[in-house]
C-alpha cells in the first residue's frame, strides 16, 4: 500500500470505525484513541497490507483493541459504575432512535459488535467471521438473537407508551 | 332393558337426549328413586338445553371455532421469517408468501415493521474530528526488527570509511573536535593482573592492561605469557588544541621521530618473527605491537603516536601502520609474499573501530568493536549499547 493509499483509506474509512467504535464503548476519547491505534497499526503495516483489505484489517484490528480495552476497564470497573448502568431512563421518554440506541446498548458485546457490522458496514457473514473471529453460523445465530431482543425491546417499549 | 351401577351413565345420557321408550324410562326412573346419590349428580343435567338434530348453530360460532392459517404461521416461525427476509436470507418461495401474509394480516406486517426498525442505520453526521491527523505525509515506514541492526553496522562502517581521509586532514588543520576509539584488547579467557590509566597531556588516555592469557599455549612450555592489551581514547579536541599550539612548543625533535619509530618498526618485526616461533598468534596485530613494551607506562614517557613536533598520529596512521604491520607478518607467514587480502581485511577492521569511536563520541553510547584469535577460535564481536553482536567461529 502506498501513501496516498494509505491517506485514502483515512478519508474513507475513519469515520466508519469512528462511529462503529464509538456505538460499542460509548466513550469519544477513547474512540479515538482506538481509531488511531488502528491506523498506527495499519502505518507500520503498510508495506504488508494491500490497499483492497485495509479496510478488513482496520475493523478486526480496532475489534481487537476495542476488545482489549472493554476487558481493561471491566477489571478496573467500580460498583458505581455498574449501578449506572443498571439505572435506565424510561423508553417511553425517548424518541424512536434512542429506543433504538438504548436497545442496542442492551446487547451483549457480541451480538452488538456482529449487527453493527452487518448494518454499518454490510459486510457478509464470513466477513463478520474474520473480524470478530466466529464462525458464519455463530455469526449468523448472534445477529437473529441481537433483532429479537432488539425487536422485544421495541415491543416492550411500544406497550409503554 | 335393565339398568344397573355399570351402564347407567350411558342409560342416563339417552334418558336425557330422548332416546328411550316410555318403558325404559320408567326404568330409569326406578333405578334414580332407588340410588339418591346418582340423582342428585345428575339432577342439573336435566336443566341442559335438548337441542333436536335438526337444529343449526349459528355461523358466527362456527366462524369462532375456525382457525386462520397464519394463526399457524405466526407462533411458530414467523420471526425466524422476518428475520430471514430482512437478512435475505430466505427462498423466493419463502419471500413471496412471507409478502402475502403481510399484506394479507396486520399482525405479521407490524411484526415486520418492528423488524424493520432493528436496521440499524449509521449517524452519518458522527465524524472522526480529526482526519488530517491520521494521514502521513513522510515516506513509508518500512519496520523490520533486524533491519535497524543491519542499519547501524552499516552506518557504522560506512561512517568510518567515509570519514577516515577526512579525519586525517582535520589532524593537521586542528580544526575539528571529535574521538576515536580503538579497542583491541580482547582476549577471551584472560586474566588481567595489572590495570593502569594514564592521560597523557596529548589528549590521548591510555589505558592498559598487562594479562596472562590462559588460552595461550607456547610451545614446549607452560609459562604464561605475559600480554598487555590496550584501550587508546584519543581525544582530537585536545589534538586539535595542541595542533594550534604546535609552533609554539615543539616538544619533540626529528631526532626523536626517527629514534622513536624506526626501532619500533624494526622490533615490530622481530616481535612478531619471534612469536611465530613460540607462540599461537592470538589477537590483532595490535596486540602484538604491545608486547614491544612490557612497561605501562611507557606511553606516559614517550607518547607513541607522536610523530613529530606538530603531527600527532591520526587513527588513518595508526590503522596504515597496523596493515604494514600486518603486511610485515605475512612475509614471514607466506614466503615474502604479501596478502592483499588480508590487508583488506585488517583495513575494514579498523575503519570500523574509526566509525565506532565516532558514534560513540557523537551519541554518547558506548561502542565496542573486538577481533581476536587464537589456535581454536576466531571471534569478531560488535556491541553498540545494549546491542551485542558476536560472531564465534571455530579453526580446525
Amino acid at each position: 500500500m502506498t501513501i496516498s493509499e494509505f491517506n485514502n483509506c483515512v478519508d474513507l474509512y475513519a469515520d466508519s470505525l469512528f462511529r462503529f467504535i464509538l456505538k460499542n464503548i460509548k466513550d469519544t476519547e477513547k474512540a479515538k484513541d482506538i481509531v488511531q491505534d488502528t491506523y498506527e497499526k495499519l502505518w507500520v503495516k503498510v508495506s504488508h497490507v494491500e490497499s483492497k483489505n485495509a479496510k478488513s484489517y482496520m475493523f478486526t484490528t480496532a475489534y481487537r483493541t476495542m476488545i482489549d480495552s472493554i476487558r481493561k476497564e471491566k477489571k478496573y470497573s467500580t460498583l458505581e459504575q455498574i449501578k449506572e448502568i443498571s439505572i435506565s431512563t424510561t423508553g417511553a421518554t425517548l424518541s424512536l432512535r434512542q429506543n433504538i440506541d438504548k436497545g442496542l446498548e442492551r446487547l451483549p458485546e457480541i451480538q452488538r459488535t456482529v449487527l453493527l457490522l452487518r448494518d454499518y458496514e454490510g459486510y457478509d457473514y464470513a466477513q463478520i467471521g474474520e473480524i470478530t473471529g466466529l464462525n458464519e453460523s455463530q455469526v449468523k445465530v448472534y445477529i437473529y438473537r441481537a433483532r429479537i431482543a432488539m425487536k422485544d425491546y421495541l415491543v416492550s417499549i411500544e406497550n409503554l407508551i | 332393558m335393565i339398568i344397573d351401577l355399570h351402564n347407567y351413565e350411558i342409560v342416563l345420557i339417552d334418558y336425557f337426549d330422548g332416546n328411550l321408550s316410555p318403558d325404559e324410562v320408567g326404568e330409569v326412573l326406578v333405578f334414580l328413586e332407588q340410588h339418591p346419590e346418582i340423582k342428585n349428580a345428575y339432577e342439573g343435567l336435566s336443566k341442559l338445553p335438548i337441542v333436536s338434530r335438526s337444529e343449526k348453530l349459528e355461523s358466527n360460532f362456527k366462524n369462532q371455532l375456525k382457525r386462520d392459517v397464519s394463526e399457524r404461521v405466526i407462533p411458530a416461525n414467523i420471526d425466524e421469517m422476518l428475520i430471514a427476509q430482512m437478512e435475505h436470507d430466505i427462498s423466493h418461495k419463502d419471500n413471496e408468501e412471507l409478502t402475502k401474509l403481510a399484506q394479507q394480516y396486520t399482525e405479521i406486517a407490524k411484526l415486520k415493521n418492528i423488524f424493520a426498525l432493528t436496521k440499524l442505520s449509521p449517524d452519518l453526521s458522527v465524524q472522526f474530528p480529526d482526519k488530517e491527523s491520521l494521514k502521513k505525509k513522510g515516506s513509508k515506514v518500512i519496520y523490520m526488527p533486524f533491519l535497524r541492526y543491519a542499519a547501524a553496522i552499516l552506518l557504522l562502517f560506512s561512517f568510518g570509511y567515509f570519514t577516515r581521509n577526512y579525519l586525517y586532514q582535520i589532524n593537521n588543520d586542528g580544526q575539528e573536535q571529535k574521538v576515536a576509539v580503538i579497542n583491541n584488547n580482547s582476549r577471551p579467557e584472560s586474566e588481567t593482573i595489572a590495570s593502569t590509566n594514564n592521560n597523557t597531556n596529548d589528549g590521548l588516555e591510555v589505558h592498559q592492561e598487562i594479562t596472562h592469557n590462559t588460552q595461550n599455549t607456547v610451545a614446549n612450555t607452560n609459562e604464561k605469557q605475559p600480554k598487555i592489551n590496550k584501550i587508546l581514547k584519543y581525544d582530537l579536541h585536545s589534538v586539535a588544541k595542541k595542533n594550534s599550539s604546535a609552533a609554539q612548543a615543539p616538544e619533540l625533535s626529528p631526532d626523536d621521530e626517527i629514534s622513536h619509530k624506526q626501532p619500533i618498526h624494526q622490533e615490530i618485526v622481530n616481535q612478531i618473527a619471534q612469536e611465530n616461533k613460540t607462540t599461537n598468534h592470538e589477537g590483532v596485530v595490535r596486540n602484538e605491537i604491545d608486547n614491544i613494551s612490557t612497561n605501562p607506562n611507557v606511553f606516559t614517557q614517550v607518547p607513541p603516536i607522536v610523530r613529530n613536533h606538530n603531527e600527532y598520529m591520526g587513527v588513518q596512521e595508526w590503522i596504515t601502520e597496523k596493515i604494514i604491520a600486518q603486511s610485515k607478518k605475512n612475509l614471514y607467514e607466506e614466503g615474502g609474499q604479501q596478502s592483499d587480502s588480508v590487508s583488506r581485511n585488517i583495513e575494514l577492521i579498523n575503519i570500523a573501530a574509526l566509525g565506532a569511536g565516532l558514534i560513540e563520541k557523537a551519541t554518547s553510547t558506548e561502542v565496542e568493536i573486538r577481533k581476536s584469535q587464537n589456535n581454536k577460535t576466531k571471534i569478531f564481536s560488535f556491541a553498540l549499547g545494549k546491542f551485542k553482536y558476536e560472531n564465534i567461529k571455530r579453526l580446525n
